[in-house]
């Protein structure tokens, strides 16, 4: 039983290291490379989810630069056009005005012309009533009395005709 | 059959199992040898089964439990051995497995590879040379040398003692306790045939083999971690 | 008389010794389980271990004995 035998440990020494090849190769080595391989691929995957999300983030900061330009855009085309009818309205009104100035101008000059006319007219009424006057004069008498009454009669007339 | 008539039977049979007529039988292969050739062969058939058709996407059971189990027993090993040894994982574990599979054998019936000295001894021996060739390997030739005088120069004899003891207590626990399982066994087989060998073989040769196993890589790794250290 | 049997006999006292350490090694364990009793697997594991070591000088005497016996 306890015999020991050199041959024996060395047949068991080699069954050992042959057992420990057999498993470094078939399982250790299997595994290892199935793991690694696992390991690489995920590796690979969260590389270019990383750099899809990258991709992506740079896609959203152009998307995003362009928007601004183009609000910037409309903001100025906004205001622009803004400016564009203010001015078309301020001449719309500045027209107006003076449209309106000119009527009332003349209206005014219609006005004075008309004035003027009147004027005309009562002088020329005055002239008639004068040189009706001056006939009735010369055809009656002269007295100082009847010169009064002509002189009351022609200041009334002219008081009637001013009214 | 008497106790003593089968303790004879047990222990003083004749182990040679292949006789060669070279060197006066010097080279005679021992049973328990071809003992670990057929524990070899399973192991290959089995290693080679499962990890057959392996593949990197949707893995089958068979590919996840042999992951899953080489994973774990390189987990037990490597949590001993510590990160400075890891690179002798891979070996320790394939005693592991070696000394496991040949303790297990009992169940079958079989005498364990492990109850003849011999094996022990071999396995007791890779496993010192280890040692000490990761401590060379660590610390150097001379690195090593200097280590037989730590903690104090007064302990060398005591360390280089150790050099012989620790193969020794190795190989006599492990041959010790599968012999004391398998004597035991045997008489309990002796004394009820039936049913009660049944319960006792899930201690003696399930149980205890395993722990066993365990002890020995256990002490191995500790051993090694000590001297990379 | 058979001196043999007797130095087989004395050899299998390191159960003595085997028998002391797993006593004590499993009265400390009992002890940390019931101060963290949420640590009992890592102590139970500890415990296998030191009682499958300590038992390892029962095994020695063992070994010795069947060796004056049989060798």
């Amino acid at each position: 039983m306890l015999n020991i035998s050199i041959a024996n440990i060395i047949y068991t020494i080699i069954n050992l290291l042959i057992l420990f090849f057999l498993m470094k190769k078939f399982l250790f080595g299997r595994v290892d490379q199935i793991l690694g391989e696992r390991a690489s691929e995920i590796e690979a995957a969260k590389k270019s989810a990383e750099q899809i999300r990258e991709e992506s983030q740079a896609k959203i900061d152009d998307y995003n630069a362009k928007f601004a330009e183009i609000e910037r855009d409309r903001d100025r085309l906004m205001s622009e056009a803004r400016e564009m009818s203010g001015r078309e309205y301020d001449e719309v009104i500045a027209n107006a005005r003076k449209e309106a100035a000119r009527i009332v101008e003349d209206a005014k000059k219609a006005a004075q012309v008309e004035a003027r006319r009147e004027r005309d007219n009562q002088a020329t009424q005055l002239e008639n009533l004068v040189l009706d006057a001056a006939r009735k004069i010369s055809s009656a008498k002269h007295d100082e009395e009847s010169d009064r009454k002509l002189y009351d009669e022609f200041i009334r007339m002219g008081e009637q005709e001013d009214v | 059959m008497d106790i003593k008539g089968k303790l004879h039977e047990l222990l003083l049979e004749d182990k040679v199992a292949i006789h060669l007529n070279i060197a006066n039988g010097f080279f005679d292969v021992n049973k328990s040898v071809v003992l670990t050739w057929i524990l070899l062969a399973v192991l290959a058939v089995l290693i080679l089964f499962l990890t057959s058709g392996m593949r990197v996407h949707q893995p089958g059971k068979r590919q996840l439990f042999v992951e899953y189990a080489t994973q774990w027993l390189r987990g037990i090993v490597g949590g001993i051995l510590g990160e400075e040894a890891i690179g002798y994982r891979d070996f320790i574990t394939t005693i592991l497995v070696f000394i496991g599979g040949a303790n297990l054998m009992g169940l079958f019936g079989i005498v364990p590879p492990t109850m003849d000295l011999n094996v022990t001894i071999a396995v007791a021996a890779v496993a010192i040379v280890m040692v000490e060739a990761a401590g060379i390997r660590a610390l150097g030739l001379k690195g090593w040398f200097k280590g037989f005088a730590k903690p104090m120069a007064v302990i060398t004899p005591m360390n280089i003692l150790e050099l012989a003891i620790r193969p020794l207590s190795l190989c006599m626990r492990l041959f010790g306790n599968i012999l004391g399982a398998t004597v035991i066994m045997e008489l309990i087989r002796m004394a009820v045939p039936i049913v009660v060998p049944l319960v006792f073989s899930l201690y003696f040769d399930i149980f205890d083999g395993l722990i066993q196993a365990y002890v020995f890589v256990f002490l191995t790794s500790l051993y090694i971690r000590e001297a990379v250290e | 008389m058979d001196l043999v049997a007797l130095g087989a006999g004395i050899a299998v006292f390191t159960g003595i010794g085997a028998g002391i350490g797993i006593g004590i090694a499993t009265a400390k364990a009992v002890d940390a389980v019931a101060r963290q009793p949420e640590a009992e697997s890592k102590i139970m594991k500890l415990l296998l271990l030191g009682c499958a070591l300590a038992e390892a000088t029962a095994i020695y005497g063992f070994v010795v004995a069947i060796m004056i016996k049989f060798a």
